[in-house]
């Protein structure tokens, strides 16, 4: 666009801000051949990350989760419904990705965003695939009723990496949820409220003992972009919308693969490539491990 | 916004095991007391503690997060910008509004969607507090997402 002689010539007399808005992949390479970042940060450096349990008050298992200025919302739901034939004691997990028109200004009501329904099956496959959740621990009554657990995820500000912060919104939402105590009441299920609890002897609770679910391998991820002979760890959405080859690698506790995702782009991924982005990965699984738990341990002690 | 639920399997009918006949709510008005107490032992006159944030969403050229007791809302305000919508030509600015409830708003799930009462009750109240002629042209989108519906 333009002589190349003509912007360099310019880009010492403009300021930085119209530089960055003209020329935005001249002003990433010139930080990227210093090995930094706009925002300060190293190539393989991810941004700040926080979890925040028990965010919804009326769900029953709710996470907020905040990578840099990417916001996610989770919510878990319980309801119940008949298990269906094939699988008579195993329940139903239903994921549900949301951008309202508050996240970014690309976003406009009435029109689902692009990235919406990509994620949403990002994550379903992910959480089905990753082994967390055992479906048979779903069931309340055998044949009769299951749990379908409704998770809803909103995005309350985009900046990038999008799939990882909602994988671990979810995540974080599954192990803060408190299943509801239920009982059978004329072949319908219904909450037990906590007053009656010693009262009424008549209804038996259900499932008094299985309240927490118990999470099998939990997955994390991290996304990589590729441009060049550079890999850039947890984007922002500036970074992703100038750079546009996208690697999602999801991994689980035990550093199992659980899923690599690469949709096209411009530069290919050798594998050289595909292995530095894996131990990124690893890396970051390592933070965000230790992250979920100490969320987690804020939450019992209160 | 409510996307289209994603799930291959039918939607299968459900319910919540929440059971809203059952709580046999005290009646407001008991006999001839004066002086009672609403449900959340408030006087008539009282309002719920209010809270306030503003910069709540960093994509938004403005926004804020607000709680009044148990009803939380996050509100972005983006532009002046250009709008698909409005091709003509008008000397004065426009202005968009639009309140969503999130799922998990309302204590039984429900669908997520635009609430178009709100949005025109918003707009109606923001009309008279912005001037339009500083930006013709050009259209302010003011997003309203309800997290939590207490009233």
């Amino acid at each position: 666009m333009g002589l190349p002689n003509a912007s360099e010539d310019l880009s010492s007399e403009m300021e930085v801000d119209a530089f960055r808005r003209l020329f935005p992949l001249r002003y990433f390479e010139r930080h990227l051949a210093e090995s930094i970042r706009p925002d300060a940060r190293s190539l393989s450096r991810a941004r700040n990350t926080t979890i925040s349990m028990g965010a919804v008050a009326s769900a029953d298992g709710s996470a907020l989760a905040k990578i840099g200025s990417t916001t996610m919302l989770a919510a878990i739901k319980m309801e119940v419904m008949t298990p269906s034939l094939e699988s008579p004691d195993e329940g139903c997990v239903s994921i549900d990705f949301h951008m309202p028109p508050i996240c970014s200004p690309l976003v406009r009501p009435g029109r689902p965003a692009e990235a919406a329904p990509v994620v949403a099956k990002q994550l379903s496959d992910t959480i089905s695939s990753s082994g967390m959740i055992n479906l048979k621990e779903l069931s309340l009554v055998g044949g009769k009723a299951a749990w379908m657990v409704y998770l809803d995820i909103y995005c309350l500000d985009a900046d990038g990496a999008l799939f990882d912060a909602a994988l671990l919104s979810a995540v974080a939402a599954f192990s803060n949820l408190q299943i509801p105590t239920v009982s059978l009441d004329d072949g319908k299920i219904v909450m037990l409220p906590e007053e009656q609890k010693e009262e009424n002897s008549e209804k038996e609770p259900v499932n008094k003992e299985k309240r927490k679910l118990t999470l099998g391998g939990i997955p994390f991820s991290l996304t990589c972009i590729l441009h060049k002979n550079y890999i850039l760890a947890d984007p922002t959405s500036e970074e992703e919308s100038i750079m546009e080859t996208l690697v999602t690698v999801v991994l689980d506790s035990s550093n199992q693969l659980v899923s690599l995702y690469k949709p096209g782009g411009a530069v290919l991924a050798y594998t050289s490539a595909v292995q530095d982005c894996i131990a990124l990965t690893r890396q970051r699984v390592k933070e965000l491990h230790q992250i979920l738990e100490e969320a987690i341990s804020g939450m019992e002690i209160d | 916004m409510a996307a289209k639920p994603s799930t291959t399997t039918t939607a299968k009918a459900t319910y919540s095991p929440i059971d809203p006949t059952r709580k046999t709510r005290p009646p407001i008005f008991s006999g001839s007391d004066v002086d009672w107490l609403r449900p959340d032992s408030r006087g008539f006159h009282q309002c719920r503690p209010a809270f306030f944030r503003t910069g709540a969403v960093n994509s938004a050229s403005g926004s804020a997060y607000a709680e009044f007791g148990n009803t939380k809302v996050i509100v972005s305000v983006f532009g002046p910008r250009e709008s698909k919508k409005a091709m003509m030509y008008s000397n004065i600015g426009r202005l968009n509004c639009n309140v969503s409830y999130t799922t998990f708003a309302t204590p039984i799930r429900g669908q997520g969607s635009d609430h178009k009462d709100f949005s025109s009750m918003l707009h109606k109240a923001l009309e008279g507090a912005i001037i339009l002629e500083t930006f013709p042209k050009t259209t302010v989108d003011v997003f309203a997402l309800v997290l939590e519906s207490g009233g």
